[in-house]
């Protein structure tokens, strides 16, 4: 009955978003009671240092999802931006204003190349994100071997170790990262287009929305955010390898479906990505706090999935 | 005798999708040996009948009855065992299939490591089809690279080929260009034994083949009699109906004088051939035509959602080229689509959302939506569909049929139509809101805007247009004018039969001696 009524009052597709967010926090006690020698506060900061490379790199994935596709390149796209700038940069920061542009726009490019092959070519998302990631994936082994022997920026380095007011920079960006997301997916005229689409491409098409330009950009945006993802992770590890950003493909989808939004598109707020990704963040501090296996990792997130599409199907199949 | 008992009765059947009533209420009986013919208009609920039949349905209430013994099929191949066979009006071939795998299935003979041995079941296709006269077709040959006539021949000899007690003919000459072949077939399964139920709305195949005819219109049977005491104008007339009291709104024309507001000459494209019409400002055009003959194409043609052959479109004067319907919208053509649900709405957006979309580039500050300038847009066309301001800000799904179009309509309106093409605007719409969709074109002609207004009701086309262009096999068959506008003469000629130019009230002349 109260679940009912509450569900009413609730903006339509908060509810899920909301029941994220409960769970993260109960996570985040839980750690407090397995560890009872951490600082919460000191253990919430760095949850959420580590978690902006997720919460960034899924705004893409959920871009993509959000017109019915998905984007597997993002774990290489990842790689190859901190290759780039670590490459680029050589350890000094006198390269850094346009190394940074350059890998981005690399990155992004990477993107529209997934764009142009789903919406000009008809290549089903999954395909052609996966053969682009193996493509690239070899090209950056043809320029590298596969780590880079050349250290980050220090600038870089800084930012993700830095402090503002007392606030971790990370935590200020990520904040400013999630702010900026929400706008456009919720509120800009774009992001309404891009639910029209995801939710009825042929009407869409009648409707005379530009279906092609805005797919091509969905596919850049996410090209861009695992750059953007990816330089950030460089600079955290203060080193970068190719294959650093492959962990981060399976979280990018499952903070996407557990934030609730629907596998073949057209629903889902980036508020509820942005708490699927915290999600998950803690869950990983979790894990590596009871010093569990990486493997055990990997089940979880794997089943998540499973799970939450186990639960959007299922009212679905009620109905019908 | 054996012609005493019944091949197949069915008994009170009733079937409802949602609130739509499929079938109500339907009973017959298919004598032994007999072809009996089941016609209606479309919607009329045919196609219903024939997926109840052949177990691609199964009905809410009633029972039918094969031989004496209860008949409920679950699927098709259930209904096979049962000695019911079905040709299938959008034919039940698969295309990337060889004609010989086709014929095979649901059971192709295997081997007994249960492979199929492709020799001899392209030598056993052979046989088959030099049996029932299709000679021109190989074996081998994929079935997605046959013509359109050629596939629907070949689904007719499947069903034939089991020689089955009940044969489902659904539309069976809606492709085929030599129907004496099928006539021919015909009446060779009835020596063997077998009993024809007919579907089809062209009156002289029915006259030709049927002993009895069964006529559905709006889900019941409103007439089972033998063929030959009827005439042709009782037949159309109890598929047409007298509809029921239904208040048309009562204005003069308002066909305005000046260019036309979209002229189209020799239009061919994907489904529709050599299509010439003028649409003046003010007017509303109507489009009749049985289901399939090409009006969806023309359609869809008109609005760039198919590439054109041949011809060309002027709008107001302007030849034009619309390469997508972003384009033709640009020109202030709005296609309504035909099937609201696939085509027409957004479920995931509110109803609010689903009206704004094409203007919604319009109400912004620095890309982001100006909530408040959308809803004002909105508003100004809300209430020339007749849709209440409570329902904007609901999810469209959970919106009425009739709500979800009028949204549709509005969204066409807001989109700045000068020219509307309405598809079937009253489908699956409550009384009500038909009523506030007439008021709507009707006040869109007032004020200059041109309609071509396709309808599957014929009361509609009567009752509302100036002109209207009769459809038949992909072409124009025939125009009438407001003044000779009735639904027997649009029918007959949607049915293919030829109207004399002199809009006498003897509509039928060259079936007018066995009308009497």
């Amino acid at each position: 009955m109260s679940a009912i009524s509450l569900r009413q009052r609730l903006p339509e597709g908060l509810g899920i978003p909301l029941i994220v967010f409960a769970s993260t926090a109960f996570l985040v006690a839980v750690i407090k009671l397995i560890s009872p020698g951490s600082v919460l506060a000191q253990q919430i900061e760095a949850i959420l240092v580590t978690a902006i490379f997720l919460v960034i790199a899924s705004f893409g994935q959920g871009l993509a999802i959000l017109l019915g596709g998905i984007d597997l390149s993002i774990g290489v796209v990842m790689g190859l931006a901190g290759m780039m700038i670590s490459g680029l940069t050589n350890g000094a920061d006198a390269a850094l204003g346009w190394a940074v542009p350059a890998t981005l726009a690399s990155c992004a490019a990477i993107g529209v190349f997934n764009g142009l092959g789903i919406a000009l070519a008809g290549i089903p998302p999954f395909i052609m994100t996966l053969a682009s990631g193996s493509i690239f994936f070899g090209v950056g082994l043809g320029f590298t071997a596969g780590a880079a022997q050349r250290p980050v920026a220090p600038a870089l380095q800084k930012l993700m170790s830095g402090h503002f007011f007392g606030l971790p920079l990370p935590v200020l960006l990520l904040a400013a990262f999630a702010l900026a997301a929400m706008a456009f997916q919720n509120g800009s005229v774009e992001g309404r287009r891009l639910y029209a689409i995801g939710s009825n491409a042929k009407a869409a098409r009648i409707v005379g929305l530009p279906i092609y330009p805005l797919t091509v950009a969905v596919y850049g945006i996410s090209g861009l955010c695992a750059g953007i993802a990816g330089v950030l992770l460089a600079g955290y590890a203060s080193a970068a390898t190719l294959d650093m950003g492959d962990p981060f493909l399976m979280p990018t989808i499952a903070a996407v479906v557990i934030g609730g939004a629907r596998v073949t598109g057209g629903r889902g707020l980036y508020l509820g990505t942005f708490a699927g990704a915290l999600f998950l963040s803690v869950l990983e501090t979790i894990i590596t706090v009871l010093s569990l296996s990486q493997g055990l990792r990997d089940i979880i997130e794997g089943a998540i999935i499973v799970i939450a599409l186990l639960l959007q199907t299922a009212p679905a199949k009620k109905r019908y | 005798m054996r012609a005493s008992e019944p091949a197949l009765e069915v008994r009170a059947v009733g079937k409802r999708y949602g609130a739509t009533v499929a079938l109500e209420d339907v009973s017959f009986t298919l004598r032994a040996g007999e072809v009996c013919g089941l016609l209606g208009e479309n919607g009329a609920g045919k196609s219903t009948l024939v997926k109840v039949l052949s177990g691609v349905v199964v009905p809410d209430s009633g029972e039918m009855w094969i031989g004496g013994t209860a008949y409920r099929p679950r699927n098709i191949t259930d209904a096979r065992t049962h000695g019911v066979a079905t040709a299938f009006q959008e034919l039940s071939l698969v295309p990337t299939l060889s004609v010989a795998v086709n014929l095979s299935l649901p059971h192709p003979a295997g081997s007994r490591f249960g492979l199929v041995r492709l020799r001899r079941l392209e030598e056993e296709a052979a046989r088959i089809l030099h049996t029932y006269g299709v000679a021109d077709v190989h074996p081998g040959a994929l079935v997605g690279e046959l013509s359109l006539g050629v596939r629907q021949r070949i689904e007719i000899v499947r069903a034939m080929m089991r020689a089955p007690r009940v044969l489902l003919l659904d539309e069976p000459t809606s492709a085929l260009s030599d129907r004496e072949w099928l006539f021919a077939l015909i009446s060779r399964a009835l020596d063997g034994g077998t009993s024809v139920l007919y579907i089809s709305h062209k009156l002289d195949e029915i006259r030709r083949i049927c002993h009895r005819c069964v006529v559905l219109r709006n889900g019941r049977k409103v007439l089972d009699s033998a063929v030959a005491v009827l005439s042709d104008a009782e037949i159309f007339s109890s598929m047409a109906g007298r509809s029921l009291v239904e208040a048309f709104p009562v204005a003069s024309s308002t066909v305005q004088p000046g260019p036309p507001a979209l002229s189209v000459k020799n239009l061919s494209a994907e489904g529709i051939a050599d299509v010439d019409f003028t649409l003046a400002r003010g007017e509303i055009l109507g489009v009749a035509g049985l289901e399939g003959q090409g009006q969806s194409s023309l359609f869809r043609a008109l609005a760039g959602l198919l590439p054109l052959r041949d011809g060309s479109i002027e709008v107001a004067g302007r030849r034009q080229i619309f390469r997508s319907p972003r384009a033709a919208r640009r020109a202030g053509v709005v296609l309504v689509p035909e099937d609201r649900k696939e085509e027409g709405i957004f479920k995931d957006l509110t109803a609010l959302a689903n009206i704004s979309l094409p203007i919604i580039g319009e109400c912004h500050r620095l890309r982001f939506i100006n909530r408040r300038a959308e809803r004002a847009r909105v508003e100004e066309v809300i209430p020339i569909v007749e849709l209440a301001e409570r329902y904007l800000p609901q999810n469209i799904e959970a919106l009425s049929g009739g709500n979800q179009q009028k949204a549709v309509l509005a969204r066409a309106l807001i989109a700045g139509a000068r020219c509307l093409l309405l598809f079937d605007p009253t489908r699956g719409v409550d009384v009500g809101a038909k009523q506030s969709i007439y008021r709507l074109i009707r006040r869109f002609a007032e004020e200059g805007g041109a309609v071509l207004f396709y309808s599957t009701e014929l009361d509609e086309l009567v009752h509302l247009c100036d002109r209207c262009l009769v459809i038949y096999r992909n072409r124009i068959a025939g125009e009438l004018s407001r003044a000779a506008l009735s639904q027997e003469r649009i029918l007959a000629i949607a049915s293919g039969h030829s109207l004399p130019q002199s809009a006498q009230p003897e509509p039928f002349a060259e079936n007018s001696v066995t009308a009497r």
